[in-house]
């Protein structure tokens, strides 16, 4: 018999680690299976398992509560064994995002992925939410441990997957599952023989699985894929981090010749290359390069060339080095000295070291440095000033219809343009080069962006400032650190018409030099570029049928163009051609938005129904809204912040990752030191009052945060990152712990209430943080992460106003 | 089943000779029923004699089934299932019962008939396999759905399912299945019509050429896919045919050929062969195709399959598409449907003064735009961006 002093608080922080370590590793490996977008749908849904594990429990919890050592070991077992077979079946269905607007059988493919990847979490919750119920009377230490081990979780699976591939970690994962059974049968007095005799023989067992039932199977329609049907094609490396896997390729019988945007006019062809993809997609090439200039010849008849032809650049910055193309474009163009700037080590170290010999060293090359950070980081710690900044080539027509829709890029907003603009010298050159969309969006939308910095950096006579052309492929927007001289516009309009690439826009540019060799039914990267510029430019962005209204950091969306009030037309073409249009990842995001809601009503609502006979009847009906409120408004507000801070710490400390351990470890882990710290008022009349002071401390380090973090971080943003970290915690730490708070205060006034309602609440509170997690983004694209702020400070105000009563039988 | 098993008894002392001449298997999927026969002893005439035969009571098959359940069963299907037994529930209405059944009753009929004609024309040493190559069979063993199971007991099976088949009497037209197609196809490109009547601003044009709509209605687009989305193959929709590629949407592909002008007798140059549909489509308005295909498999399957299908028009080779096919350059029309970072330069100096060549941009399962380059006289290069989707006015009402 399991005494109530025996509290499986070990354990309950190890599987906590063990389910937040698996969320972030099934986006990676999702990411890498599908693409980013999609991962990040498809498990935010998966976590509705809490949601499920609430109703599960309100309808066994009599039987299972007195036998809480087995089910929660079983349950811990479970999760170690589902967290293996569930993604191992979920990614043999063979779903295919793309073919969503065609076959409803996807539909079907969706939800099953989703269904099973929801197991994992549900045994998990189950686990969690008995012991909340079980050892009601510490629930706060209970719940300490799971946020505490969720921070653990969070910032282990980072470093684990700085060591081992993702494959590999997940049955780490798995194992961690079988571990926390054993520490929970040990701590609820359990003998220590079946765990030597088990352990052992599971950990056998994970390690002689075969290789193929954990090996991502990468969607067929990748990049990647593609160029392996090629005969005499094969991977020559890999290399793997949280960045994402890196492969090379090699193409021994068909050259791969990635030039994208080259002129029709060009007879070149360019040298062997390699082959680099990120996550099995996103082609670029490493370049062979024996320091033969005329070899780089086909770099010049790309559109990214032009500002080469305006001066020629003492000073270059090349943002995103990847396989070195742009290295190698302005060694072609005799530039002076060039700093290239690459946030993944592994690819320059592909490139410098593995494939040295064949890149021809070009980072070690002379005049060139490198610099191993992240591209905004960089242009706000950097001092030098450059006469040319070529942002990276950022080519979004060549992936999956509208999959990078919903991918936040901090490098195309007005902020970072405006960064950029600083670091340029006296007359000195922006050039963004994009992939072409029709009818014009992104590209437009980077004009927007750019009228936008130029403002924010008070630059006056802007219409003299930006130049665009464009090919069929590729479009290069140039912003100058002064006027464009009558020599600079016959230099791009030689370089224009000797490579049959059309002049969109320079200043006065008469209209009848628009749309020439590019022809589309209207000039309408002239017509946009003039109206953007002029007047009428609100009037313009209203009507558009696409939304062009510059990225911001606070909504980074560089590639979302779609208008809510345009999407039921584009629903309405999908099957005419118009399918490409529709950002399908959007779509999705709104589906799955509504089909959660649906599912989280009536998880929430069946308890209610099957519970109704005993105990709800002795609630007075305004405390069962209450306990609704309370906890659904509570699971809202913890999510949300948690999702705005991270974008917000992204660009503080220059790296996804870096943000990611350490805004979602300090969240978690202070939340969880603030839910023990709780536990001392748990029960007490007073809870409710601490409750009210925990929420009010939130909201006003959440309106102080609002205010003073840009500021803040611009003044620090180019300290020593391990400074930076520190800052962030000290920041952090604080609205964590007063976010640990409320909950376990919540869930103890309900301790003593008819025992139904404590996995009630549980389950609640696991519905409204999937919801939560799929409205932040939907909110961020429309209305900015601080809006999504303000809306989770409003939850927890709600979720005060709401406090449950304490309760007695 | 009990007369079945009757049969099976009777019939094996009957074939117990030529099965013993069996020798060891090999596939050959090259065309029809001689997928299932290595022709080490067996001549072309004996092969469509073999086919002939097979076909004939194929048909008589599909009277049987078509009077126990009422279905329909079209002229196509049977020639599908002629090629594809392992489908040949997938012909019929899904409701059938009992259909795995069906289905190994027919493939073992096809073996039956095989060793009736073997027995018949006296020919020894001809070795067989069933469809699946990646079962194992071995000396007089059939592999079907089930596993292996004896020829004897195949054969036997399979007298009794003709047994029955001779019980049936229904009347079976295999025109009016055939018509029933053709009104399959006759949709598709009525569908067709309407998107692009709907997308006629960016088209300049409200209507497609009827010549190429009277290329789609001939084309057998059912026999360009794979099995296992046959019963789509007349949606307007891409479908994915294996090997990582998809065979284009009806209404892209019937645009693409119209925008490249074809008069009949024109030589023109594909890149990326994919199923050969659109090579098909070209040929039937009278073109001379040239096609490449990167991908190996894909470029032998297609290959065979326009072979079988009669187009002595197209000509596929297998290879790297990016200089083209110069030896019968230059080209009045070159289709780039193979995704390429850049327009290879040897391929517009292929493309004949006032030739057209034509770039669909975009997924597999979404063309974003179809870019149609026009060589001028003077050999420059003029670009026409064409979107595939009616979308105006831009700055419109919502």
């Amino acid at each position: 018999m399991v005494t109530t002093d025996a509290r499986p608080r070990i354990s309950i922080a190890v599987i906590s680690a063990a389910v937040l370590g698996y969320e972030i590793l099934l986006m990676a490996l999702f990411s890498l299976i599908q693409w980013h977008h999609f991962a990040y749908m498809v498990v935010s849904v998966a976590l509705l398992g809490f949601g499920v594990s609430g109703s599960f429990l309100v309808l066994t919890r009599a039987a299972l509560e007195n036998n809480f050592r087995n089910f929660a070991v079983i349950q811990a077992c479970l999760f170690g064994l589902s967290s293996l077979l569930c993604y191992a079946l979920a990614q043999r269905l063979s779903f295919n995002p793309e073919e969503l607007i065609w076959d409803n059988n996807h539909w079907l493919r969706l939800a099953l992925v989703i269904l099973l990847l929801a197991l994992p979490f549900f045994f998990a919750a189950n686990l969690i939410g008995l012991a909340l119920i079980r050892f009601k009377y510490s629930l706060a230490r209970i719940y300490a441990a799971d946020l505490f081990g969720a921070g653990i979780g969070a910032v282990g699976i980072i470093a684990i997957l700085f060591l081992v591939p993702p494959a590999t970690a997940l049955r780490y994962i798995s194992l961690l599952g079988f571990a926390a059974a054993a520490v929970l049968w040990l701590e609820c007095r359990g003998h220590w023989r079946p765990v030597i005799i088990s352990l052992p023989i599971v950990m056998f067992c994970l390690y002689s699985l075969p290789g193929s039932w954990t090996e991502p199977l990468i969607s067929p329609y990748k990049g990647l894929s593609q160029l392996l049907r090629v005969s005499g094609t094969r991977v020559v490396a890999e290399r793997f981090s949280p960045l994402g896997l890196v492969t090379v390729v090699e193409s021994e019988a068909i050259p791969l010749r990635h030039a994208p945007g080259l002129s029709l006019n060009s007879h070149l062809e360019p040298p062997a290359q390699l082959g680099l993809f990120i996550d099995a997609d996103g082609l670029t090439a490493i370049t062979h390069y024996s320091g033969e200039r005329a070899d780089l010849a086909y770099l010049d008849d790309l559109t990214s060339a032009l500002p080469y032809h305006l001066q020629a650049p003492g000073r270059v910055l090349i943002l995103g080095a990847g396989g070195g193309a742009g290295i190698l474009q302005a060694l072609y163009h005799d530039a002076g000295q060039i700093d290239a700037v690459e946030i993944n080590s592994q690819v320059v170290d592909l490139v410098s070291d593995r494939f040295g010999d064949f890149s021809g060293k070009i980072f070690d090359h002379a005049g060139v440095k490198l610099h191993i950070a992240e591209a905004r980081g960089f242009l706000q710690s950097a001092y030098g000033r450059y006469d040319l900044i070529q942002f990276p080539m950022f080519d979004s027509s060549t992936t999956a219809a509208g999959v990078q829709g919903l991918d936040e890029n901090y490098l195309y907003t007005v902020e970072a343009l405006k960064q950029a603009i600083k670091r340029l010298d006296d007359q000195g050159y922006i050039a963004l080069t994009l992939g072409i969309k029709l009818p014009p969006r992104s590209n437009l939308k980077l004009f927007a962006s750019a009228i936008a910095a130029l403002e924010a950096s008070g630059a006056d006579n802007i219409e003299r400032r930006l130049a665009l052309i464009r090919g069929w492929q590729t479009s290069t927007l140039l912003i100058k650190n002064g006027e464009f001289s009558t020599t600079n516009i016959d230099a791009i309009k030689n370089f224009s018409r000797r490579r049959s690439f059309d002049l969109a826009y320079y200043p006065n540019m008469p209209a009848h030099e628009a749309n020439r060799y590019n022809q589309l039914e209207a000039s309408y990267f002239y017509d946009g570029t003039r109206a953007l510029l002029g007047k009428q430019r609100d009037q313009f962005l209203h009507d558009y049928k696409f939304n062009l209204e510059p990225a911001t950091d606070d909504r980074p969306f560089h590639s979302h163009s779609v208008k809510l009030s345009s999407l039921s037309e584009l629903i309405k073409l999908r099957h005419r051609g118009g399918g490409a249009l529709l950002e399908t990842g959007y779509l999705t995001l709104v589906i799955t938005l509504v089909l959660t809601l649906l599912f989280s009503v009536l998880l929430i609502l069946l308890p209610l129904i099957l519970i109704r006979r005993d105990t709800v009847r002795m609630l007075r009906r305004s405390s069962t809204v209450k306990v609704l409120g309370y906890f659904f408004s509570l699971g809202l507000g913890f999510l949300l912040i948690e999702i705005a801070f991270l974008q917000k710490f992204i660009l503080f400390l220059h790296h996804p990752i870096y943000a990611a351990s350490v805004v979602l470890g300090s969240f978690l882990v202070a939340a969880g030191v603030g839910s023990g710290y709780a536990q001392r008022f748990a029960g007490q009349r007073r809870s409710k009052k601490v409750t009210a002071n925990a929420v009010a401390a939130i909201i006003v380090l959440g309106m102080a945060y609002l205010a003073l973090l840009g500021p803040l971080m611009q003044s620090a943003g180019s300290l020593p990152l391990i400074i930076r970290i520190l800052i962030s915690i000290v920041l952090i730490a604080p609205l964590g712990f007063c976010m640990g708070i409320p909950f376990p205060l919540g869930l103890s006034a309900l301790a003593t209430s008819p025992p139904s309602l404590t996995p009630w609440a549980w389950g609640i509170n696991g519905c409204a943080s999937v919801i939560s997690a799929i409205l932040a983004t939907l909110l961020a694209i429309h209305f900015g992460f601080n809006a999504v702020i303000l809306l989770a400070l409003t939850c927890y105000f709600a979720a005060a106003a709401s406090f449950p009563e304490l309760i007695s039988n | 089943m009990i007369f079945l098993a009757i049969a099976v008894s009777r019939v094996e002392s009957k074939h117990a000779q030529a099965a013993r001449q069996f020798t060891e298997i090999d596939v050959n999927h090259e065309r029809g029923v001689a997928q299932w026969l290595r022709p080490q002893a067996l001549h072309r005439g004996d092969i469509e004699a073999l086919e002939h035969r097979i076909y004939r009571n194929t048909i008589t098959i599909f009277q049987f089934i078509v009077k126990t359940h009422g279905l329909v069963v079209y002229q196509d299907q049977v020639d599908f299932t002629m090629r594809h037994p392992e489908n040949f529930n997938r012909v019929l209405d899904r409701r059938l019962p009992a259909k795995l059944i069906c289905n190994d009753l027919f493939v073992m009929f096809v073996y039956y008939e095989i060793i009736e004609f073997l027995v018949e024309t006296k020919i020894g040493q001809v070795g067989f396999q069933a469809y699946n190559p990646s079962q194992q069979c071995g000396t007089g063993n059939y592999s079907t759905m089930f596993g292996p199971i004896s020829y004897r007991h195949s054969g036997s099976v399979m007298l009794g399912a003709l047994l029955l088949l001779v019980a049936s009497s229904c009347e079976f037209d295999p025109a009016q299945s055939s018509n029933d197609l053709r009104d399959d196809r006759e949709q598709m490109i009525r569908l067709i019509e309407d998107d692009v009547r709907s997308t006629s601003s960016y088209l300049k044009q409200s209507s497609l050429d009827t010549r190429v709509l009277d290329a789609m209605a001939q084309v057998p687009r059912h026999k360009f896919v794979p099995p296992q989305v046959v019963d789509m193959a007349y949606q307007n929709r891409p479908l994915p045919i294996g090997h990582s590629q998809t065979i284009s949407q009806p209404y892209i592909v019937a645009i693409m050929t119209d925008l490249l002008d074809i008069e009949p007798g024109q030589h023109v140059l594909e890149i990326g062969t994919g199923s050969g549909y659109q090579a098909a489509v070209l040929a039937e308005i009278g073109a001379r195709v040239w096609s490449i295909e990167i991908i190996p498999e894909l470029g032998k399957e297609a290959q065979a399959r326009l072979r079988q299908l009669d187009y002595d028009k197209v000509e596929v080779r297998l290879g790297d598409g990016y200089y083209g096919w110069p030896e019968y350059a230059a080209f009045d029309a070159i289709i780039v449907t193979a995704a390429a970072s850049h327009i290879p330069p040897p391929l517009l100096q292929q493309l004949k003064p006032g030739g057209k060549m034509i770039i669909p941009v975009g997924s597999q399962f979404s063309t974003q735009q179809l870019i149609l380059i026009t060589r001028g006289d003077n050999d420059e290069f003029i670009t026409r961006q064409v979107l595939p989707v009616r979308f105006v006015p831009l700055t419109g009402e919502h």
